[in-house]
């Protein structure tokens, strides 16, 4: 059952609770994980925040996000922790871990590089965790992760 | 030279870049090259240590001494070469390089040199054949073989690097030729130094190990030797000096600049020269050039590059 605490996001009963991601990135985050997603989604911007000082949340109600949709938060807000609920309980915590290399899931920015012309799966190399760099498998080329290089599919 | 069986072996498996070698690879490369420079100066100029090797030369870029260079290289090797010809080939009428790449290794070929606009494409190429690839240039990443034979010809007059100043001088941004030239640079010891305007130099260059200068008058002063590049306007997006003119009055090798250098110093060009514009007629025929010195290195360390890596042939990736 649910409690009567008052929250300024509804609880939900079954799914996914992103929290911690430090604002302005809640966004970001919600258009990376929003395609194809047709559960009720809350979103909270700009609580404050112990640990990040003002921080974004995202809650889906019957979703649990995949492996790959973590790594992706990962490689744009590092910070965030996710819930999975049921029964409005959380019955798992997921900790977020920036993998040391990456396959798919982002695009070089180099519009030269092998990557863009044939079709063939990216890698990444992260080189540096805060802010997030990475380092092309193919053309070497560096460079910091934004929101625009993640793969949306 | 060490008989084919007995040849000593590179830690690389293939060429892809400098970036990554060790110093060692490097210095049994220059070696092998120096033996390979002292046949090419005999009568009989020809070894069969690639008797029964095929190689394929994949040219997606425009080149003139760096084909020829290879060719002459592998022909020399007593290789069997074939020339691939991308203008007339399948990837026209749509195919994908690696399933044209695959095709022709079908056909039992041992090496690809390869040349492409598109950096990363040898990797990908490493990754999907069990030839043995060996880049000839692919974008403004890397030119492994030009850095090779711009070493030897700068060890062949400066034997011990270690603390000497080689300027690359123009447009850097766009040059290959100048990052695999800092990578080998730098593995030998050398300060490396770059000087060309500011819209041609990359930023956060310094991250390389790399001094930076805007003054071509001081770089001159302080090195020991200058490796002049072209301006790659085939590279170039919009305008990065008002003009040409004006790049050969602030940028350009003259004599009289010259008058300011060490008395030995050295000046190398990767070519095609561009006479007027970065180099003038004086400089690229004069007395401190070692241009045409670079060239015939260019056919002795690429023999050595085939020769070496050709023991990996049937081997692991």
């Amino acid at each position: 059952m649910p409690d009567n605490k008052q929250y300024k996001v509804f609880k939900i009963e079954q799914g996914t609770v992103i929290d911690h991601i430090p604002s302005p990135r809640g966004l970001a985050v919600f258009r990376l994980l929003s395609k194809n997603n047709n559960s009720l989604i809350s979103i909270g911007l700009n609580f404050d925040s112990k640990t990040v000082g003002k921080k974004d949340l995202i809650k889906f109600e019957g979703k649990i996000i995949s492996k790959k949709e973590t790594d992706k938060i990962a490689l744009i807000a590092p910070e965030a922790t996710i819930n999975i609920i049921k029964d409005f309980k959380v019955i798992e915590k997921r900790h977020i871990d920036i993998p040391s290399d990456i396959h798919g899931i982002i695009r070089c920015l180099n519009p030269n590089c092998i990557t863009n012309i044939e079709k063939i799966d990216t890698i990444f190399k992260v080189v540096e965790k805060k802010p997030v760099k990475v380092m092309c498998h193919y053309c070497e080329r560096t460079a910091e992760v934004k929101p625009d290089m993640i793969d949306k599919e | 030279m060490d008989r084919l069986e007995d040849k000593k072996l590179l830690k690389i498996k293939h060429l892809l870049g400098i970036q990554g070698m060790c110093r060692e690879d490097l210095e049994l490369i220059l070696k092998t090259s120096e033996s390979f420079k002292q046949i090419l100066d005999t009568p009989n100029k020809k070894v069969a240590a690639l008797k029964g090797i095929t190689v394929v030369n994949m040219f997606f870029e425009n080149s003139t001494r760096t084909k020829i260079s290879f060719e002459m290289a592998e022909k020399r090797l007593s290789a069997d070469v074939v020339n691939f010809a991308a203008s007339s080939s399948s990837l026209k009428k749509g195919e994908t390089l690696i399933d044209t790449a695959k095709n022709i290794e079908a056909m039992k070929i041992d090496m690809v040199v390869m040349r492409h606009s598109t950096p990363g494409a040898h990797k990908m190429l490493m990754e999907n054949l069990n030839s043995i690839i060996i880049n000839a240039g692919d974008g403004a990443h890397e030119h492994p073989t030009q850095a090779i034979l711009d070493l030897m010809t700068i060890v062949e007059h400066i034997p011990n690097l270690k603390g000497k100043r080689v300027t690359m001088v123009g447009d850097i941004v766009h040059s290959r030729v100048a990052m695999s030239n800092i990578h080998a640079l730098k593995l030998f010891g050398a300060k490396v130094q770059v000087c060309g305007p500011a819209t041609l130099i990359p930023k956060d260059i310094e991250k390389m190990g790399v001094d930076v200068t805007y003054d071509l008058n001081e770089a001159i002063q302080n090195s020991d030797a200058m490796n002049i590049l072209r301006i790659q306007l085939e590279r170039h997006v919009g305008s990065s000096f008002p003009s040409l003119r004006e790049y050969h009055n602030y940028w350009g090798i003259t004599n009289e600049k010259l008058a300011r250098a060490k008395n030995d110093i050295l000046i190398l060009h990767p070519g095609p020269m561009n006479r007027g514009v970065e180099i003038d007629d004086d400089v690229a025929d004069g007395d401190h050039q070692v241009i045409l010195d670079q060239v015939l290195n260019g056919v002795a360390s690429r023999m050595a590059v085939l020769y070496l890596l050709s023991a990996n042939i049937g081997g692991e990736k």
